[in-house]
């Protein structure tokens, strides 16, 4: 593992660690390789987009699968021995997702007909997972020509739901204990998700024998499954092979289970010359519990004898297509052995990589994975790479596109007297396991990528690929792969900064220049703390000079609601909260997270350019109010998410001051980058109204940030004082709304507490006007969130932090990192909204 | 299981025998610390590319374990 995360160095400088820890260090190459795995880090933004996916039957394709990814991974080195490596990754996906597998002539993508009478268009579909159909005497599907003849229609199609944004977290961490014949180390995790949680530990053990490097790591996972059947599909399913595994909570439909893991893996790495090296793995995985998937269906076609079409003679029936939710086995034992040969070829300088892979378990899937990757050096640094991969399953043996039982879904019987009773189908009669999960399939794979990496300075270095991917039955090594209408092709865009720092410790050492002058490029100097929620002082100290940065924030709102300063209870925000009418629903919990990434280059003495750019993610859990009105318009209740690229930010700055005293004066320009127009999925045959602003990522208007700044230092002490507005160039964004002005003034003292620690305590007052304009399409109001007018307010807050100087060795260059906990003091809102609660902000930056 | 396990130790196997015998001292490592002589010289790369293809395929890569969710896209 660890000669992986040496992998990570680019640059004459890694090279050069590398280089130097290759000679020195006997035997393997991860000792090497631990050398200089601390202190590197990486910050990684991905977009995977499927394509668009074709119904048929001239249907429009429905929203292409769509998924954002931001993850971020650190080492830092706590002592000599001991070496802390935390990683976080979070995706937030959206779009079409099959649902179950149906023959095509059951109509499971209903099209969505919009227009006046006479003149409809078809815009898209909507899924049907009911139905009827013809079969013959082999159960094969059939339909009637335009001449009345039966025909064979054997095509085949997936029924596609589409989804909500929906946001997946994931943290690890990683304590590793270098020893002296290898290494030690404990992993933890948590995966969290709207349905799904997922803990894990690890534990392995690496070994440096000769010109080997052996490497055992067991791993053990417990997850928690909670998913809610989609409200609007879900009386549709036939529930009978889940039905041990669901319960009712909150009117709502919910799969419950558990599923552990327990995984063991043996890698080994060998030199095999100056220019050959081999990694190999063999990882042994086996699952229990809860495998299936709850949102996954089987078409299933109940088709007894008697079922005869009338006016044929007997060859073909009607079948009564209904969607049971699939059932996987509850064990599965998992293989999986890979090789990696890396060759140097000396005349180019490029390295060839070439892997290959196999893969079995008990379900009866086997896998084969071969793929070719050429690195190839270019000047400066950089790296050109091309990747060739090829992946080829074979089905589980449970795997089935639909099914046909002999049997009648219900049997409705006339008893003498006169009574009818129902039967259902007898479950004894379907397989014990079925699933139409495609991923379960036989298909093969085929993915090209390219990639191109270069240093940006000697520490920190870029990294960019685009790959393609094709996914298709015909690609299957040696055929009978899924047909046509399971193909897919897609494409993964990724951009990543990887940095390596010499050292990052907190410093015990007084660097002297504590002037704010010069402190102005630094950001946290030991004798000039600035809270983590203070942007505005950050400016590069010369032409040239680069800063990385990294700004997270949480935010909660929650109970109670208030209208003003006026606490209210929930039925007095339900009663006052939807301009007159009562409300619906009711929010009892949002939260806002939010990932920044920072980067700043000095254009001269006294100026500097600064470019923001954030990943947004929004949850909002929903209630029903109990015995609120009946409504026109369906009322969403549960989890609703949204998640992305948000608004992006570019700032010009000015600063100077002399010793003692400084300032810094900015003039920012907000970049509408996010996304202002989500809304929810369609439902309940009727398309999903817009999300309100508070769930949207971006404010879709060009804005302009001014800011003006002063602090200054005496002795242990420093001070320092901030005003920031917001002012829209545009009075409404493409969806016909707008956030107000928004300004904010901040004051803040900070202490030295010495070591190259500080404390500050910032007092701050908010004054936000909310949101201007309604959105195209909006709905009456069902909940308070819902009206524009109810966003937004005064708000005075007190935010306690503390900070830490994370210095280079020789201290010549500099770092801090910063957490401030914000309280709300006082709260004064624009309408009824649920009460600010403390948010927590955290902010790292890096001089290079 | 003997069946499940043939192509793993069949890998297994292979490998031992390409890795041999060989001796590489210290100072002819030189090329192998190179940044793209690494076994994965883009490790967040090939994080992203594992993570799509668990979500996609039935197969996984070896020594591949986030945990992560349902996988339902």
């Amino acid at each position: 593992m660890a000669v992986v995360v040496a992998a990570t160095e680019a640059g004459p400088s890694a090279a050069a660690a590398a280089l130097m820890a290759a000679a020195l260090l006997l035997p393997g190459l991860a000792a090497q390789a631990q050398v200089v795995a601390d202190d590197t880090g990486g910050l990684q933004a991905a977009l995977h987009r499927d394509s668009v996916r074709a119904p048929g039957g001239g249907i429009p394709s429905s929203p292409a699968l769509s998924v954002e990814q931001l993850a971020w991974r650190g080492s830092a080195p706590l002592d000599g021995r001991h070496t802390l490596e935390v990683g976080a990754v979070q995706d937030t996906w959206s779009g079409a997702t099959p649902v179950a597998i149906a023959p095509q002539v059951a109509l499971g993508n209903r099209p969505v007909l919009r227009g006046a009478a006479g003149s409809l268009v078809t815009v898209g579909a909507s899924p049907m997972i009911t139905g009827r159909l013809l079969l013959d005497h082999a159960d094969r599907p059939v339909e009637r020509d335009a001449a009345g003849r039966i025909v064979d229609a054997p095509d085949l199609l997936h029924t596609l739901s589409s989804a909500s944004p929906e946001t997946r977290r994931q943290l690890d961490l990683k304590l590793q204990r270098r020893l002296d014949d290898g290494q030690m180390s404990l992993g933890i995790g948590v995966s969290q998700e709207r349905d799904h949680q997922a803990r894990f530990v690890s534990l392995a053990r690496r070994l440096d024998l000769g010109a080997s490097t052996w490497t055992l790591a067991l791993s053990a996972t417990r997850a928690d499954i909670a998913a809610v059947l989609d409200h609007d599909a879900e009386p549709y399913f036939d529930k009978t092979p889940q039905a041990d595994r669901l319960l009712r909570r909150n009117g709502q439909t919910v799969h419950q289970g558990r599923r552990d893991e327990a995984g063991a893996t043996l890698a080994w790495t060998r030199v095999l010359g100056p220019g050959a090296l081999l990694d190999s793995t063999l990882s042994l995985t086996e699952s229990r519990g809860d495998l299936s998937n709850p949102y996954k269906a089987v078409s299933v076609i109940f088709a007894p004898p008697t079922a005869v079409e009338a006016g044929d003679t007997g060859d073909v029936r009607t079948g009564d297509l209904r969607a049971l939710l699939e059932r996987r086995p509850d064990q599965r034992r998992q293989w999986n052995a890979g090789t990696r040969l890396v060759l140097h070829h000396e005349a180019s300088d490029g390295a060839l990589h070439m892997g290959a892979g196999v893969f079995a378990d008990s379900w009866g899937v086997r896998g084969v994975r071969l793929s070719g990757e050429w690195f190839q050096p270019l000047d400066g640094g950089a790296l050109l790479s091309l990747r060739l991969s090829h992946h080829s399953q074979s089905a589980a043996r449970f795997f089935t596109p639909y099914l046909v039982s002999h049997q009648a879904w219900r049997q409705l019987t006339v008893l003498p007297d006169g009574s009818i009773t129902a039967r259902n189908y007898d479950p004894a009669l379907l397989p014990p396991h079925f699933s139409s999960d495609t991923r379960l399939g036989a298909f093969g794979s085929l993915s090209l990528e390219l990639g191109y990496s270069r240093p940006l300075t000697d520490q920190v270095d870029l990294d960019l690929s685009a790959l393609r991917g094709w996914q298709s039955g015909r690609l299957k090594w040696g055929g009978n792969g899924l047909g046509d209408w399971a193909d897919r092709r897609y494409w993964t865009l990724q951009a990543s900064l990887n940095w390596r720092f010499d050292a990052l410790s907190p410093t015990a050492t007084d660097h002297g220049d504590t002037s704010p002058g010069h402190a102005t490029g630094t950001h946290g100097d030991p004798q000039l703390p600035v809270p983590a929620g203070v942007a505005g002082v950050h400016a590069a100290p010369g032409q040239g000079h680069w800063m990385l940065g990294l700004r997270l924030g949480a935010q909660r709102w929650s109970g109670p609601w208030r209208d003003g300063s006026t606490r209210l209870s929930d039925s007095q925000a339900a009663a006052s909260g939807c301009a007159g009418a009562p409300c619906a629903s009711l929010p009892d919990r949002m939260d806002m997270r939010m990932s920044m990434l920072e980067l700043m280059v000095g254009l001269g003495r006294q100026a500097s350019l600064m470019l923001m750019t954030q990943h947004m993610t929004h949850r909002m859990d929903v209630a029903l109010v109990p015995g609120a009105p009946p409504q026109d318009v369906p009322v969403h209740s549960g989890r609703h998410e949204h998640g992305g690229l948000g608004d992006s930010q570019l700032h010009l700055r000015w600063h100077g001051g002399h010793p003692g005293l400084a300032w810094v004066l900015g003039l920012g320009l907000q970049l509408p980058t996010g996304d202002a127009g989500a809304t929810h999925r369609r439902s309940h045959q009727q398309d999903g109204a817009p999300m309100g602003a508070a769930l949207q990522t971006g404010g879709g208007t060009w804005d302009l940030l001014p800011s003006a700044a002063v602090h200054g230092a005496a002795g242990p002490w420093g001070w320092g004082a901030q005003l920031s507005a917001a002012s829209r160039l545009q009075s409404a964004n493409a969806q016909g709304w707008a956030r107000g002005l928004r300004w904010q003034a901040d004051g803040w003292l900070g202490a030295a507490l010495g070591a190259g620690w500080g404390a500050t305590a910032r007092l701050s007052w908010r004054v936000d006007h909310g949101v201007q304009g309604t959105a195209k399409g909006a709905t009456t109001p069902l909940s308070p969130t819902d009206l524009t007018a109810q966003q937004g307010g005064r708000a005075a807050e007190l935010g306690l932090g503390l900070s830490t100087a994370l210095d280079a060795h020789g201290g010549a260059r500099r770092g801090t990192l910063s957490v401030e906990r914000v309280q709300p003091l006082s709260v004064l809102t624009r309408g009824v909204q649920l009460s600010p609660r403390n948010s927590w902000l955290l902010a790292w930056s890096h001089h290079l | 299981m003997l069946r499940h396990c043939a192509p793993c130790l069949l890998a297994a196997c292979l490998g031992l025998l390409l890795g041999g015998c060989a001796t590489v001292e210290a100072w002819e490592r030189g090329v192998l610390a190179r940044p793209h002589m690494a076994p994965d010289p883009r490790p967040m790369r090939s994080s992203l590319r594992a993570h799509v293809q668990t979500s996609r395929e039935a197969a996984p890569p070896a020594g591949v374990g986030d945990g992560g969710g349902c996988g339902c896209y």
